[in-house]
C-alpha cells in the first residue's frame, strides 16, 4: 500500500501539467497577496502621500495613539474630541448640502488619520447594515449622560434580530442562538493596528486560484488512466480494483493538503511580513461592532484556511468523482470551473431567502467570512431546533460532501468498462 | 485448470463483434487468428474481465470470472493491443508500480524486475523513461508486466506488434518456456508467430470462431488444396481477381504463384504442394483481401 500510494503521488506531482500548474498557482497567489500592502496608499497629517511599507507604518503608528480597551469611557472621551472639532470656527464650512463640515485640512489632520478607530465608534450608533462615512451620527450624538457605547451596540444587536426582512426573518431560536454568542464577547474591546491579518480576512475568495489549481492537478488521477489506455492493465491486476483506488484517492488529498498549506502560509506570511505581525490578539470586533463570533484577528484567518480547506477537500472528492465519471481530463476540468465561477456571477436576492441560504455555501462564496458585513455575519441555519451558523454549516457541508462522494468513484471506477 | 468461454456474445449497439463463441481450454498455448476486427480484441478484453460481455460468461474452473474477482486477477497476466504507459516512470519504476498492483512483496518485485528487464533486453534501459522509449521497447516492457505475476493465465494481445524479427524469435523463446502449467492465449494475425509455438490454433472470423485445432490438423484442412502455379506476367492481375494467391515471386523470369482454394485453378502449369498456415489463413480469410 505504502509503495502504491508513493507511486500515485509521484504520477500526481511529476507530471508537467501539475509543475506548471502549481508554479502558475504560487506566483498568483504571491502576487494577489503581496500587491494590496505594496500599494497601500496613507497620507500623513500634512498631507504627504505615503506607499507601501512606509504607509503602512505611518497606518501603524496613528493606530497606535488609539490602541488599548475601548472603555465607554474612552469612546465618550472620544466622541467629545470629535464634536469639538466642530466647535472650532477655524475647521469647519457649510458642505454643499448646506451642513457644517470639516474643512479638508482639518480632517486631514484629526479625523483621516484615525478613520477606522472612529469607524469602529460611530458604527454602534447606527442602523445595522447602514454607513455612515462623514460620522454625522457621532457628531450628532447627545453624549451628556455618557456614550453608553456597548449600550448601543446590544442595541444595535437586538435591531438586527429583531427587524422584519423581505428575504429571511429571525427564527427565535435563531435569535437565541446569536444572542447566546454576542454574550459571550469579551468587552471592552481591544483596539490597536492589525492591517496584515485584517486584509487576509478580506481576500478569502482569492484562495480559489489554489483550489481551481488543485482540482486541475488531480484532475486526471483517474481519467488519465482511461486516457493513455492504462486502464486495462490496471482493472486486470490483483488490487486494480481495490487498494490502487484507495491509494489513488489518498494521494489526490495528501497531494491536494500539501500544495493547499504551502500556499495558504503564503498567502498569510506576505501580508503579515509586509504588513506586520501586530494585531493578532485583537478581537474580530474592531472590524464590524456586532460581529457575534468570540474570535481574534489571527483565530478568524485560522478559521477562514479551515473553511477553505474543507472547501477543497469537497472540492478533490467532487472532481475525482467526476474524473472517473466522465472520464477526460478536460471535461472534469470544465465541469470544476463551471461549479467554481458561476456562483461569482449569482447576487443575493432581496426576496428570496432560501436561495441566499444555498448561495452562501457555494464554493466561491464559502471563502468569504462575510465577518464585516451585518447582514452575512449574522446568517443561521435552523435545522429543526437547533441552529448552525454559516461558518459551522460550510465546514460541515464539505466535510459530507468530501465523503459521501467517495464511494461512487470507487464504485463507477471497479466497474470502469474498457471499449 | 479449466478456462471455458460459455455462449459469449458482444454487441456494439447494432454491431456484432462476437457471435456466441463457446470455447474449453486446458494448459497449453493457444493461437487466436482472426483478421482486422474479427473480435480478437473483445474476447480478449472479456476474458480479463474488462469488459462485459452482451450474453454469456467466462470461467475458471467452473467459476464465474467477475465472481472470483481478485483471485481471478491474481492469476492473470494481460498484454492488451494499445497499453498505456506513464512517459515520466522510469522502466524500472514501471514495473515495480505493475508489480505492488499485483501485490507481490517489494522485495520478490525487485528481484522479479530485473529479472523480467533482463530477459526482455531492457536492463540497460531500466532506469530511463519510458517516454523515451521506442515502439518495440514499450511492447517488450509490455511483455514483461504480464508475466511478473508468474499468471497461470497470460492473454497476449497482438505480443509480438512492433517487434523486430530477432526479437520475435527471441519472444517465441520466451513464451515456450513459460508455457508449463500455464493457458496462453496470444491473438496474431501474422501466421509465423504462432505457427511455431501454438498448441492449438483458434481462427476467428467476424466474430465467430471458424475452426480450432493443432497446426497439423488444420494445415491437413487444405491438404491438396494448395498448388503452386507458373504463369504468364500479365496473367497475374486477372488470376488475382479468382484465386486466393497466398504467395508471388519471380523465378528465371516467370511468375510462380501460390494459390489456395476448393476448386482446383484453371492453370497448366501447377503442382500440389504440402500446405502451411498461412495457406490456411488465406484459405479462410481471402475474401476480406478484396474479393466477395
Ligand atoms: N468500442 C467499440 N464500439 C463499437 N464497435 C467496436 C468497439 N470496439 C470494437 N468494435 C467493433 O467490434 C469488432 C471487433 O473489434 P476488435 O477490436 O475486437 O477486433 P480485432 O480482431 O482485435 O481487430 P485488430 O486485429 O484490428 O486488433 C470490430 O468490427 C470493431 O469495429
Ligand atoms: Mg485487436
Amino acid at each position: 500500500m505504502k509503495e502504491l500510494l508513493g507511486l500515485e503521488l509521484k504520477k500526481i506531482y511529476s507530471s508537467k501539467l501539475t509543475f506548471f500548474v502549481m508554479l502558475a498557482s504560487l506566483l498568483i497567489t504571491s502576487f494577489l497577496y503581496a500587491s494590496p500592502p505594496l500599494s497601500e496608499i496613507a497620507v500623513d497629517k500634512n498631507g504627504k502621500q505615503y506607499m507601501g511599507r512606509q504607509a503602512l507604518e505611518l497606518e501603524k503608528q496613528y493606530a497606535n495613539e488609539m490602541a488599548g480597551p475601548l472603555t465607554d469611557e474612552k469612546a465618550t472621551e472620544s466622541i467629545r474630541e470629535f464634536q469639538k472639532l466642530f466647535k472650532n470656527p477655524d475647521n469647519v464650512e457649510i458642505s454643499s448640502d448646506g451642513e457644517i463640515a470639516l474643512k479638508e485640512d482639518a480632517n486631514l489632520k484629526y479625523v483621516q488619520p484615525y478613520y477606522s478607530y472612529y469607524k469602529l465608534i460611530n458604527e454602534a450608533y447606527i442602523l445595522p447594515s447602514t454607513v455612515d462615512m462623514t460620522f454625522k451620527t457621532m457628531q450628532k450624538l447627545d453624549i451628556d449622560n455618557g456614550a453608553n457605547y456597548y449600550n448601543a451596540r446590544s442595541i444595535k444587536i437586538s435591531k438586527m434580530l429583531n427587524q422584519e426582512y423581505e428575504d429571511w426573518n429571525f427564527s427565535p431560536a435563531e435569535k437565541n442562538f446569536w444572542l447566546g454568542k454576542t454574550e459571550k464577547i469579551q468587552l471592552p474591546y481591544e483596539y490597536g493596528y492589525c492591517w496584515g491579518w485584517d486584509m487576509f480576512l478580506k481576500c478569502g475568495e482569492l484562495l480559489m486560484v489554489v483550489i481551481l489549481a488543485i482540482c486541475i492537478c488531480i484532475a486526471p488521477v483517474f481519467a488519465g488512466e482511461y486516457q493513455t489506455h492504462m486502464d486495462s492493465l490496471i482493472l486486470t491486476a490483483k488490487y486494480g480494483k481495490s487498494k490502487v483506488i484507495i491509494a489513488k484517492i489518498l494521494a489526490a488529498f495528501l497531494f491536494g493538503s500539501i500544495a493547499f498549506f504551502i500556499h495558504a502560509i503564503l498567502a498569510l506570511a506576505l501580508p503579515l511580513a509586509i504588513a506586520g505581525t501586530d494585531g493578532a490578539g485583537l478581537p474580530i470586533q474592531i472590524i464590524n461592532v456586532i460581529c457575534p463570533y468570540k474570535l481574534t484577528m489571527m483565530s478568524a484567518c485560522v478559521v477562514l484556511i479551515i473553511t477553505a480547506y474543507m472547501v477543497l477537500l469537497g472540492m478533490i472528492s467532487l472532481t475525482l468523482l467526476l474524473s472517473t465519471k466522465l472520464g477526460t481530463t478536460f471535461s472534469t476540468l470544465i465541469v470544476d470551473i463551471l461549479i467554481i465561477f458561476v456562483p461569482v456571477f449569482l447576487s443575493i436576492s432581496e426576496t428570496n431567502g432560501i436561495w441566499n441560504h444555498i448561495l452562501l455555501l457555494l464554493p466561491y462564496n464559502a471563502l468569504s467570512t462575510g465577518i464585516r458585513d451585518d447582514y452575512f455575519a449574522y446568517f443561521s441555519y435552523p435545522l429543526g431546533n437547533m441552529v448552525m451558523d454559516v461558518m459551522q454549516v460550510r465546514v460541515l457541508l464539505y466535510i459530507i460532501l468530501a465523503v459521501i462522494l467517495l464511494p461512487f468513484t470507487v464504485k463507477i471506477f471497479k466497474r470502469h468498462q474498457v471499449l | 485448470m479449466k478456462l471455458e468461454l460459455d455462449r459469449i456474445s458482444k454487441q456494439y449497439g447494432n454491431k456484432i463483434a462476437l457471435d456466441g463463441i463457446s470455447l474449453e481450454l486446458q494448459e497449453g498455448i493457444y493461437g487466436l487468428l482472426g483478421a482486422n476486427g474479427a473480435g480478437k480484441t473483445t474476447l480478449m478484453r472479456i476474458i480479463c474481465g474488462i469488459l462485459n460481455p452482451t450474453a454469456g460468461e467466462v470461467k475458471l474452473n467452473g467459476t464465474n470470472n467477475i465472481e472470483m474477482g481478485e483471485d481471478y486477477r491474481d492469476i492473470l497476466g494481460y498484454l492488451p493491443q494499445d497499453f498505456g504507459y506513464y512517459p515520466s516512470f522510469k522502466a524500472k519504476e514501471f514495473m515495480l508500480y505493475m508489480a505492488s498492483l499485483k501485490g507481490l512483496e517489494s522485495n520478490y518485485a525487485k528481484m522479479r524486475t530485473e529479472e523480467l528487464l533482463q530477459i526482455v533486453g531492457l536492463s540497460e534501459v531500466a532506469n530511463k523513461k519510458v517516454g523515451t522509449f521506442s515502439g518495440g521497447m514499450k511492447q517488450r516492457l509490455g511483455i514483461a508486466q504480464a508475466v511478473l505475476n508468474d499468471p497461470k493465465v497470460l492473454i497476449l494481445d497482438e505480443p509480438t506488434a512492433g517487434l523486430d524479427p530477432k526479437e520475435r524469435i527471441h519472444f517465441r523463446k520466451l513464451i515456450s518456456s513459460f508455457a508449463e502449467d500455464k493457458i496462453i492465449i496470444l491473438s496474431t494475425h501474422i501466421v509465423s508467430d504462432v505457427e511455431q509455438i501454438a498448441d492449438q490454433i483458434l481462427i476467428l472470423k467476424k466474430g465467430n470462431l471458424l475452426t480450432q485445432g493443432t497446426v497439423m490438423e488444420l494445415t491437413d484442412r487444405v491438404r491438396g488444396k494448395v498448388w503452386e502455379c507458373v504463369i504468364d506476367n500479365s496473367e497475374l492481375e486477372q488470376f488475382s481477381n479468382k484465386y486466393s494467391i497466398v504467395n508471388q515471386h519471380i523465378q528465371n523470369n516467370q511468375m510462380i504463384i501460390r494459390v489456395v482454394g476448393d476448386d482446383e485453378p484453371d492453370i497448366k502449369n501447377k503442382k500440389v504442394v504440402a500446405p502451411t498456415l498461412e495457406d490456411l489463413y488465406m484459405y479462410y480469410f481471402h475474401e476480406n483481401e478484396g474479393r466477395m
